[in-house]
């Protein structure tokens, strides 16, 4: 058995290799996820986050490659394991049956110092609805559940695959609060996503994979400036005959249509909103921003990441 | 024990009617059935009064067990406890207790009726005890191998009704043993199901039984050791995707 050490990264991966017949899903991750860090997974459907999360919580073997968690290997020390890792799996359902305090007051069981049922349904702003029964909550209301399922052992790292999907953003910022808590008080949190904006405003750090390979690593800061540092000029789409002044011009690096939006990235965004509101007729709904991750991963995958298929 | 998490698993079946009724309803519809012998025969009531015992234990160790464990496990609610420090064997035995309460129920209902039609006698109320406490095990165990192992509810009903038929059959519960071949009804006759009907036809209706209690007793507490070491070796914590 492994003794695990509070230096050991929380997270550590060489070479990780997950194979499902011909079909690489993993291809040679290597991460390193710091104690006390919000780290996320960032990457469309299929780009291997899951598998990858499935991997470290020990929940699927490797093909090939080192995994360790807390200084343990997920696999072979599995009990030892699930006592400093928590896990809520991307499809995995709570007993409907019960409410929401029964379902912690039975989770709280399986640890040897858990948590407080109460503090931990204010925490996660379910302490007017701890007498439902879980099939009655909310698709975000059961979410939060779940994170307070995970965190009641008082583990030493959770890993959430996905834990926003699908909540509105009320119910998601409630969910940011929680798990910055978490991490404020030394707790490390992995998580999947494939929101930019999640990925962000929460992570400290994040990883960008694409079909099982790491594209980028570093803070979604870092990230920007190393990969995007223009600017992003939208507009409206009616404006057609903007898009042929703009295509010219040196300062244009790439324009992208999208839904409603013309995406214009530049490194002059103030010479090209003054060009847009000065052309007759005038372009309506000029908004300037920095880039984001969405410009990350264009750059890193020549697509657009929400254009990509799944 | 987990005893929270036996307490989950009865939240669980008592707020789930349907689940409830299968459980409970089908085991009376027997005992009814048994009950209305005697307006005809006695003989019949007298024969068929031990096989709806072994049959309510049977339905209360095979639907309540196997049923909703897999139905968890349909949903991802075993995937997740499997990131706990829960054990499998934890999981398993702490199922038993509600069931163990439901069969003490029907055991008290059926000796009630025998009490009525003036079959029980005192004497063998313990052995009759013991042998449903063995009988039990060994379904409950049999129950636990499925609940190890299938996946989802559908293919479980089905499985289930298949093998509670042939277990009611085998058991010498409804069809006697002596109805069939000789060579076939001589191998039946030692087997845990026909040795627990045959037990309890002596201890609660006063029928001759075949073999003493304690070869009841033996093999049938044997086999549920052998049943319940199985169940924990072969539990599958999800739906077999994962790999």
């Amino acid at each position: 058995m492994s003794a695990t050490h509070s230096r050991d990264p929380a997270v550590l991966l060489a070479s990780l290799v997950k194979r499902y017949g011909d079909k690489k899903a993993v291809d040679g991750l290597d991460l390193r996820v710091d104690q006390g860090e919000i780290f996320g997974l960032l990457g469309p459907n299929g780009a291997g986050k899951t598998t990858t999360l499935e991997i470290i919580a020990g929940l699927r073997a490797p093909t090939s490659g080192t995994v360790r968690v807390a200084g343990l290997d997920p696999t072979a020390e599995r009990q030892e394991l699930v006592r400093v890792l928590a896990v809520q799996p991307q499809q995995a359902q709570l007993f409907p049956l019960l409410t929401a305090e029964e379902t912690l007051t039975l989770w709280r069981t399986f640890y040897e110092r858990p948590g407080d049922v109460a503090e931990l349904l204010a925490a996660v702003s379910l302490t007017e609805s701890a007498r439902t029964q879980v099939r009655n909550l909310s698709g975000g209301q059961e979410r939060r559940l779940l994170i307070a399922c995970a965190l009641i052992g008082r583990p030493r790292a959770v890993v959430l695959d996905e834990p926003s999907t699908g909540l509105d953003p009320n119910a998601r910022a409630e969910l940011w609060e929680v798990l910055l808590r978490f991490r404020d008080e030394g707790g490390t949190v992995m998580l999947s996503t494939h929101s930019m904006d999640e990925a962000q405003s929460l992570c400290d750090r994040v990883a960008i994979i694409d079909h099982g390979r790491l594209l980028a690593e570093g803070s979604p800061a870092e990230l920007i400036a190393r990969h995007a540092p223009h600017h992003l000029v939208t507009f409206s789409r009616d404006a057609g005959h903007a898009r042929d002044l703009l295509a010219s011009r040196p300062d244009v690096l790439a324009i992208d249509v999208r839904g409603t939006k013309v995406h214009v990235s530049t490194s002059d965004p103030t010479a090209v909103s003054a060009l847009l509101r000065g052309i007759d007729p005038p372009v309506r709904d000029v908004v300037v921003r920095a880039s984001g991750l969405d410009e990350v991963y264009r750059e890193l995958t020549g697509r657009v990441f929400t254009e990509v298929k799944v | 024990m987990n005893w929270t998490l036996a307490l989950a698993h009865t939240r669980q079946l008592t707020r789930d009617r349907r689940a409830a009724m299968g459980v409970i309803g089908f085991p009376l519809l027997f005992l009814v059935l048994a009950m209305v012998g005697p307006v005809g025969s006695g003989d019949v009531s007298r024969f068929q009064l031990p096989g709806a015992l072994f049959t309510a234990l049977a339905a209360i160790a095979l639907y309540g067990t196997v049923l909703p464990t897999a139905e968890l496990r349909r949903r991802g609610t075993l995937r997740l406890l499997s990131t706990t420090p829960l054990t499998r064997r934890a999981l398993l035995f702490s199922l038993a207790p509600l069931r163990l309460v439901l069969a003490a129920a029907f055991i008290v209902l059926n000796c009630a009726v025998s009490v009525a039609y003036g079959y029980l006698e005192v004497s063998r109320l313990p052995g009759l005890v013991l042998t449903s406490a063995v009988g039990l095990a060994f379904l409950l165990a049999l129950g636990f191998v499925f609940a190890a192992v299938l996946t989802s509810a559908e293919t479980s009903e089905t499985v289930l009704t298949i093998l509670v038929i042939a277990i009611i059959f085998i058991g010498d519960a409804v069809v006697p043993l002596s109805m069939l071949p000789a060579g076939v009804a001589d191998v039946l006759q030692w087997l845990p199901p026909a040795l627990i009907t045959g037990a309890l036809r002596w201890e609660l209706v006063g029928m001759e039984p075949p073999h003493p209690e304690w070869v009841t007793w033996a093999i049938g507490a044997g086999g549920a050791l052998l049943l319940g070491a199985l169940a924990v070796r072969v539990f599958r914590w999800d739906d077999g995707s994962s790999s």
